[in-house]
């Protein structure tokens, strides 16, 4: 499936510029994870010997090295650092000239900074989130956004959207509800691993059965973090939890096949690395309908990595740089994730099927024909897809 | 012989459950809503979808009493027992006073069926049966007399004799046949055969009753002074569908009616199914805790959310009503209640979740309480409970029963225009940069219920705690406190929406029944009763369990006693003493079966007679 902005999307080929953009930190919003510095095709980051407020060291950048590619603004999981584009620059086509953070207008800023861990992926996938919003080409008023308990349960309380914390696993039945009654809505469900397919498991099968017009981000980082690190049903066998401290013994869900299984209509799995795919992934799944469905692995430095002595959330993604094979269309049966093992990432299921409200509809208007009246947005009544 | 003029009777038909009892007790009820009379139902049905044929934990029992003056109860003490088999008269004989009719099938009462029942000798024949007036048929035999000459097989004709049955009961009470004539046409049209079989068995019944001395003579029941209008025979669990879907068309909110199939709330499910060509939206879903969760996420999106459950499946919601509570969100969960705990007795009836809707959630977390006193008042029920969820932005429980639930009266059809309009808006009030999702409205204490796609007023709720003028999360301890009152004065102020309480009999006596749910008919016909003797005995019956009526403490301090019947262990009366400084006396069945009118009354002259106890029980 195409992106529908395709000749804007950021760096996917980035338009040649005469002025470089600036790159701007914010300081005091660093929390020093490094990601930046380590992931800069130029090397053009480097960490300050100065410390900021919190303690943190934050980047300096050597102007002549970097290019703008926005790598560092997107893989940044604190929102501390942006390309702004540069006094007198020819105006992009169609654009205003850059001067904040790609994420800016879709989070809320003034509750920065965030409380996941210095290291911790989640914010680089929200990063995504935001740029993939922005480019999607839906209005920010029809996008719903709901999330579970647990850290990246959060995230509804940071994006600038309509958006619900639920209680713990139940997500997915929110957004159901929503979703069912107000169709011209996107509801995005963004939770942990935890919320979505333990105490949320038996809500995340049926959805996926039901083909239920939704998009599910789960962000897996093989634990559960808030509550203090317990063995999670994404915990690798052999992995440390504080539930089991001389290694995890069950077997762990393979996720993306089961929602393959359960009847997912778009399956991809990335890491808090692959900020570039990743983002195009969240893009296609906004713009998919039926049940669309992205893991993304991330690292959890204070529990998951602390207690298996795996080090910090850098050495995570350093690790998914060395050990991540890219198989678009893999047969998801073969995509399990041992314990250290090899994380085989890509865009495994992309297909057209009827969703619920498709074939509820469907199903009413052969039994009925025009005295049926298809769901629609409760001020908005007939004007539903039928 | 003349026909015997009787004010109202009381008729059980039992039998196996396969036997097709509750549609001989439901083609009944039709004809004698036609006849004109007045009347009230009990469906008594085993939890077992097939028993063992011939067994006592199959059978199956309908009771309807019929009269031509004003029904509240299905009747205490059958004035005729029809009695399908030997399992069915074992079940149903204690019920029985003596003098009452026997209709048995004796074709049905061999030393096999007879064994199974656990009687040890032919009660036709060892004098079991002496007081009473034993009316033996050979249903089976003249039942396959009628069809000899079709081409049925014994089974098939076997299951016709609840017609034959059906046709004595016409004779003997005058009903008329034309209506289950009717019923037979439209059911079998494609079927000519067991058409013309069914036919045939309910004429030969009837014309069986009429030329056998058996029957001396039949009963005249008058016609009710009912008002005129267009009746329906409805179930409470119909009444809460239709009140539901009546609130969602006079507030202009789409009915959005999430649920998971449990016994005996199942029916609303299915009656708002079949309602979705008018724009009734159901989901029926994957477990309890999705159904209340997907309701609340359609109230969030604008509708008028609602789940339905019974005792089981309210435990199971209980996390979710707390987010509705935090969330401040328009919630309304129907319980129609069983016996508990656990599965309990699945299709029996019980009040012993009142405590549960009051309190079964974790934190201060306080709901609207309603409960219907009888099956048509389970449509209004429905229909308060949605304009008062709307309005104040908080969760409300309805709390029926399995007796109503399955229970019917007639009831009249109102006109959709004369209800009440539900006046919601989900106007912010303010332009969007000073928009604040828990402003609250000075009067209801409400926050605006602006939903998600209006540009500008995007907002984030959920179940983390709120501050209270700002609306962001908030973990201040003085202001959890604050919000903990505010959500309280909130369900607290819902006091001003209740009707005055009215007291069927004196303002003042010596006793006051107090009592709440399909305990009514009981209660109502028991103090009428009792009044009628001289006694000084009123009633008040609560439609608010919470909060209650602020007229309340007022009533209940004119009586020297109050006694407070319920079908739980005393939930009410502990709720009474809480609230109202007061001496009760609890008066408690858990039987899975409703109170008899004459329990109540003989209880209220103990009482009177200063026998009762403080507990009463």
């Amino acid at each position: 499936m195409d992106t529908p902005n395709k000749e804007t999307t950021p760096g996917t080929s980035p338009a040649p510029r005469r002025v470089k953009p600036k790159l701007v930190v914010d300081w005091e919003r660093c929390k020093g994870c490094g990601f930046c510095v380590e992931f800069c095709p130029k090397e053009a980051l480097d960490l300050s010997g100065d410390f900021n407020r919190k303690g943190y060291h934050p980047p300096v950048v050597d102007d002549a090295k970097c290019v703008g590619c926005n790598i560092c603004e997107l893989i940044c999981p604190e929102f501390s650092i942006f390309c702004k584009d540069a006094e007198g620059a020819p105006a992009r086509k169609g654009k205003e000239p850059k001067k904040t953070h790609l994420a800016e207008p879709l989070l809320r800023m003034d509750r920065m900074p965030h409380i996941w861990c210095p290291g911790c992926g989640i914010g680089t996938t929200v990063n995504c989130f935001t740029v993939a919003l922005s480019q999607c080409g839906i209005p920010r008023e029809k996008i719903g956004l709901v999330s579970g308990i647990g850290c990246t349960g959060r995230v509804a309380g940071y994006v600038n959207l309509d958006s619900f914390h639920t209680t713990h696993g139940r997500a997915i039945p929110f957004a159901t509800g929503l979703a069912l009654g107000n169709p011209d809505m996107k509801v995005v469900v963004y939770s942990g691993d935890g919320d979505l397919t333990a105490i949320g498991g038996n809500h995340f099968i049926h959805a996926a059965r039901r083909n239920m017009n939704l998009t599910v981000i789960l962000v897996n980082n093989f634990i559960y973090g808030m509550t203090g690190g317990q063995t999670a049903p994404t915990t690798p066998i052999d992995a440390k939890s504080s539930t089991s401290p001389y290694g995890a013994s069950e077997p762990p869900f393979n996720l993306a096949h089961l929602a393959e299984t359960c009847g997912a209509t778009y399956v991809a799995r990335w890491t808090a690395l692959h900020t570039r795919q990743l983002t195009r992934a969240m893009q296609e799944a906004l713009n998919k309908k039926g049940f669309s469905f992205i893991e993304i692995i991330a690292p959890c430095p204070t529990l998951f990595l602390r207690l298996n002595k795996l080090g910090d959330g850098l050495s995570m993604m350093r690790f998914f740089r060395d050990n991540s094979e890219i198989q678009n269309g893999a047969d998801t049966r073969s995509v399990a994730i041992p314990y250290q093992g090899k994380i085989v990432l890509g865009k495994f299921v992309d297909k057209e099927e009827p969703t619920w409200l498709d074939r509820m509809n469907n199903q009413m208007s052969k039994a009925l024909g025009t005295r049926h009246v298809p769901y629609g947005a409760p001020k908005k009544e007939g004007e539903a897809k039928s | 012989m003349e026909p015997l003029e009787v004010s109202a009777v009381t008729i059980r038909v039992a039998g196996d459950s396969g036997d097709g009892i509750q549609l001989t007790g439901s083609q009944f009820t039709a004809s004698t809503g036609l006849a004109g009379n007045d009347l009230a139902t009990f469906p008594d049905y085993p939890a077992e979808i097939r028993a063992p044929a011939g067994t006592t934990y199959g059978v199956s029992g309908y009771q309807i009493q019929f009269s031509g003056l004003d029904v509240l109860t299905p009747g205490d003490d059958p004035d005729m027992l029809v009695a399908f088999n030997p399992a069915a008269l074992k079940v149903n004989l204690k019920d029985l006073r003596p003098g009452a009719a026997v209709l048995v099938n004796t074709d049905a009462f061999t030393d096999a069926n007879l064994k199974k029942a656990g009687w040890s000798a032919d009660p036709l024949k060892d004098g079991s049966l002496s007081s009473y007036r034993v009316l033996e048929v050979p249903v089976g035999m003249l039942t396959a007399n009628a069809l000899k000459d079709l081409a049925l097989s014994a089974p098939q004709a076997g299951r016709c004799k609840n017609f034959f049955v059906l046709g004595i009961l016409y004779w003997l009470y005058e009903r008329p046949l034309e209506p289950t004539l009717a019923f037979i046409r439209r059911t079998f049209a494609k079927k000519p055969l067991l058409l013309e079989a069914n036919t045939r068995v309910l004429q030969a019944g009837n014309a069986f009753a009429e030329t056998e001395e058996l029957f001396e003579r039949t009963y005249r029941v008058r016609k009710a002074p009912i008002a005129p209008g267009t009746y329906r025979n409805l179930t409470g669990n119909e009444a809460a569908a239709l009140g539901l879907a009546a609130a969602a068309e006079r507030s202009g909110h789409p009915l959005f009616y999430a649920s998971y199939p449990i016994t005996p709330a199942s029916e609303i499910l299915q009656a708002l199914a079949k309602m979705k060509p008018y724009g009734v939206r159901t989901f029926q879903a994957e477990d309890e805790i999705a159904a209340v969760v997907a309701a609340i996420g359609a109230s969030y999106g604008g509708h008028l959310g609602v789940t339905g459950t019974s005792g089981p499946g309210l435990a199971l919601k209980t996390e979710a009503v707390g987010l509705a509570v935090m969330a401040e969100l328009p919630l309304v969960v129907v319980d129609v209640q069983r016996g508990g705990p656990s599965t309990g007795l699945p299709t029996k009836t019980e009040q012993a979740d009142l405590l549960q809707a009051l309190f079964g959630r974790h934190g201060e977390s306080p709901v609207c309480v309603l409960a219907p006193a009888t099956p048509g008042e389970c449509f209004s029920s429905a229909f308060e409970a949605c304009a008062l969820a709307m309005k104040y932005r908080v969760p409300v429980l309805v709390l029926s029963d399995g007796y109503l639930g399955n229970g019917s009266e007639p009831w009249k059809v109102p006109k959709l225009a004369e209800l009440p309009k539900i006046d919601v808006s989900h106007e912010p009030g303010c332009p969007p940069e000073s928009f604040l999702p828990y402003r609250r409205d000075p009067e209801t204490l409400a926050r605006p219920w602006v939903v998600p796609g209006m540009p500008g007023f995007e907002h984030r709720i959920g179940g983390l705690e709120k501050d209270a003028a700002t609306g962001q999360v908030s973990y201040d301890a003085e202001n959890h406190e604050a919000m903990v009152h505010l959500r309280a004065e909130k369900v607290a102020r819902m006091a001003r929406e209740i009707p005055a309480t009215s007291v069927l009999g004196g303002p003042d006596g010596d006793l006051l029944v107090v009592g709440w749910g399909s305990t009514y008919g009981a209660i109502t016909t028991a103090v009428r009763a009792l009044r009628a003797e001289g006694k000084k005995v009123s009633a008040v019956h609560l439609r608010h369990l919470n909060p209650l009526p602020p007229d309340l403490p007022g009533i209940l301090k004119r009586f020297p006693k109050i006694l407070v019947p319920e079908m739980n262990l005393g939930q009410l009366s502990w709720l009474l003493r809480a609230h109202i400084l007061r001496p009760i006396e609890g008066f408690s069945k858990v039987q899975g079966r409703p109170f008899k009118v004459s329990e109540i009354r003989e209880r209220v002259l103990q009482s009177l007679a200063g026998e009762g106890g403080a507990d009463g029980r």
